[in-house]
């Protein structure tokens, strides 16, 4: 335990003392700056359009429940007459039966269907300050998963191939515990920078940003329906960023576990940055689910669409996820624990 | 070059006879005359057959490196960098490993060291045993590697204080004694990126004694090493050896190194140990074969003298008679051959060198 929070705490000051992190820190802010800036551009030039709700039509939920039926209907009797083929990424009938739940929802809460938005959407160009800490708090959790990736990398595959691991081995600290530390020490500073971000963002948003934060609406793959508010969708939303960023760390060590440290930064990174191409590569496999990318975007579980894969909900997706992860974590101490360092 | 100045001074410790740990040993005051205590040729002939008291016992210690997914299989073939090799270290021992390159020495540290993961065997530290405890075990050791490699974009300082804090931290008075120590105090502030090879040695060796191991292993510590770094190397051996009473494991390709500062020598080869010998053992195993060179009026005439009498073996090449002497006193030849009225114009004794005995042993 006490060499674990040494190491712990001395892994930290490793990554929070080095210029990189700081320079990839800098560049994330400038980054966001920049989508802020040109989205503020946008709503400006869109002031009196109406592009609002979900649905950005405007029409109110009973007029689009019928709708939304008999689209249903023509595609199901098309699907039965053999004329539509559903693939695994086919989300026709799963976006159909959510929005009309959605709208049955609306009508019996007496909720407008347009002041809603899905998890990870912003209501309108005319950002409100709760949609523009959403959508920061987006775009910056992808680039702090991609920093979280390139620190696992140089600090397991990074060290063990310049060989200053042999010094940290031939300290009286156990294989796993330093192992851990690591990681600890990734995944800790990946979440502080998120919520320091996030505390930006909140700040940014009630400075530039104007008009009440929009509700947030979920849906299940079984149409469960729920309207949360703003915040604790992005609270949410951070809770799902930690469950990313834990993975991806597993997931860059399980990979620096086989190759050297160049492969170990590329094969995470490109595959974290493509992972939409490689999840339509999949999706015609007739094995998307397995994939791990194809599940680990949990919010897609919650929005009309639903999982990204047809017949599977947010709960197969954190199943497939969580599996994968003990997968690799059994690995990842496995191989460190015997391996050589020649 | 600043540095090369700064050693020729010796202002270490070491080099001035200075303690080691000054703050746990503050009165140590050691003769410097070690040198020559330990070239004694003649010590009391009981020390040589005294029984170790071991400390590091290396038992059955054997390893196959196999590459991909071979490695999940044991019967696979593999290149065999250990197989089976036992030793045993007393307490305080300065203990040398010799060896060809690829012979397994570096191996073998690097399984004391925890470093590789040995396939069967064990290894224990005054009963402790690495695969139960690593923690207690390594606790007690202190390890160079090769050619150390540390965070090159931080201060030497940066890398102690990272290492020593791994190790459940030191105070920094005695980082900067070692420092001291090694000579490298004027740059422990410089990106270690910026230090010469013989610098990371010394830096290496630094943060392999700052922790007061009671097992030092070093691994090539001279490599790369100036003539004076090396001097300072081996008096900081001896001298935590008699002040601290460390237990050193070292392995290095200089041979005469190995031969004046290594109480016991191993000869490993091809991933086998092949003796271990004492430094007694090795100062008679060179007095034992001596190469004889005698110019004279009838070299031929003398080869058959000395073949019938003694049964040495002779070569003539020339006005010279080269002769292998096994255990003789070389005096008792030349009268031979001069009461036999060969006229001899020069009489010249080598003995046989390290280096040819290590030929021998490891071929």
């Amino acid at each position: 335990m006490k060499g674990f929070v040494t190491a712990f705490s001395l892994e930290s000051k490793k990554i929070f003392s080095s210029k990189g992190f700081w320079i990839f820190i800098v560049a994330i802010l400038v980054l966001c700056l920049m989508v802020t800036l040109s989205f503020k551009m946008i709503g400006d030039l869109m002031e009196g359009m109406d592009d609002s709700g979900l649905t950005g039509s405007g029409a109110d939920a009973g007029q689009l429940v019928e709708v939304y039926r008999q689209q249903l209907d023509e595609y199901l009797q098309q699907v039965e007459s053999g004329q539509i083929k559903q693939k695994p990424g086919d989300t026709t009938e799963m976006t159909l039966r959510n929005s009309i739940a959605i709208c049955e929802y609306c009508i019996e809460h007496g909720i407008d269907v347009n002041s809603l938005v899905a998890i990870g959407s912003i209501s309108s160009f005319n950002m409100t300050s709760g949609d523009f800490v959403n959508m920061m708090s987006q775009v910056s959790f992808t680039f702090v998963c991609i920093l979280a990736i390139v620190i696992s990398a140089r600090t397991l595959a990074g060290e063990i191939d310049d060989g200053t691991m042999r010094m940290q081995l031939t300290r009286p600290i156990k294989r796993y515990v330093l192992l851990l530390a690591k990681q600890g020490a990734v995944f800790v500073a990946g979440l502080t920078v998120a919520v320091a971000f996030m505390a930006a963002f909140m700040a940014g948003g009630a400075l530039f940003f104007e008009g009440t934060a929009t509700d947030v609406v979920l849906v299940d793959a079984y149409q469960n329906v729920a309207v949360i508010n703003p915040y604790a969708a992005i609270l949410l939303t951070f809770l799902f960023f930690a469950v990313e960023l834990a993975t991806m760390i597993q997931f860059t060590m399980f990979i620096g576990s086989f190759v050297n440290k160049t492969g170990a930064l590329a094969i995470p990174l490109v595959t974290y940055l493509f992972v939409d191409t490689i999840a339509l590569l999949l999706y015609n496999t007739g094995l998307p689910w397995i994939g791990l990318f194809t599940n680990l975007n949990w919010a897609s579980g919650l929005t009309t669409a639903g999982a990204p894969v047809r017949g599977m909900s947010i709960y197969t997706m954190m199943a497939v996820t969580a599996v994968w992860f003990a997968g690799m974590t059994a690995v990842n101490y496995t191989v460190f624990e015997k391996r050589d360092l020649k | 070059m600043q540095e090369f100045s700064e050693l020729g001074k010796t202002t270490s410790p070491v080099a001035s006879g200075g303690d080691v740990f000054p703050e746990l040993n503050p009165a140590p005051e050691q003769p410097d005359d070690e040198f020559a205590e330990v070239c004694a040729e003649d010590p009391a002939p009981e020390e040589e057959e005294r029984e170790i008291d071991p400390y590091l016992v290396i038992k059955g210690v054997s390893k196959v490196f196999r590459k991909g997914a071979a490695r999940l299989d044991k019967s696979k073939p593999g290149i065999v960098a250990l197989d089976g090799v036992s030793l045993e270290v007393g307490k305080g021992e300065i203990f040398g490993l010799l060896g060809p390159n690829g012979a397994g020495k570096s191996t073998l540290i690097k399984v004391v060291t925890g470093l590789v993961i040995p396939d069967g065997g064990s290894v224990t530290l005054g009963g402790l045993d690495f695969k139960a405890d690593k923690e207690a075990f390594m606790s007690k050791v202190g390890a160079q590697i090769e050619t150390p490699v540390f965070f090159n974009k931080r201060s030497g300082w940066w890398n102690l204080k990272y290492l020593a804090d791994l190790q459940g931290g030191l105070p920094d008075q005695r980082i900067k004694d070692i420092v001291e120590i090694v000579g490298l105090t004027e740059r422990i502030n410089s990106r270690v990126g910026t230090y010469s090879m013989g610098m990371r040695q010394r830096l290496g060796l630094a943060q392999a004694i700052m922790n007061k191991p009671e097992l030092l292993v070093l691994d090539e510590p001279i490599n790369g090493l100036d003539p004076d770094g090396i001097a300072q190397v081996r008096d900081l051996i001896r001298r935590l050896r008699d002040d601290y009473g460390t237990t050193v494991l070292f392995s290095s390709h200089i041979l005469n190194e190995m031969q004046t500062l290594c109480d016991r020598v191993a000869f490993i080869s091809k991933g086998k140990l092949v003796a271990v010998k004492t430094k007694k053992q090795i100062a008679r195993g060179l007095g034992e074969t001596t190469v004889l060179t005698v110019v004279c009026d009838d070299p031929k005439r003398a080869a058959s003298l000395i073949t019938s009498a003694y049964g040495f073996r002779t070569k003539v090449q020339g006005e010279r008679l080269f002769v292998e002497v096994r255990n003789y006193n070389v005096a008792k030849i030349n009268r031979k051959l001069v009461e036999n009225g060969i006229e001899v114009e020069s009489f010249t004794v080598k003995s046989r060198t390290l280096e040819e005995m290590y030929r021998e042993l490891t071929r």
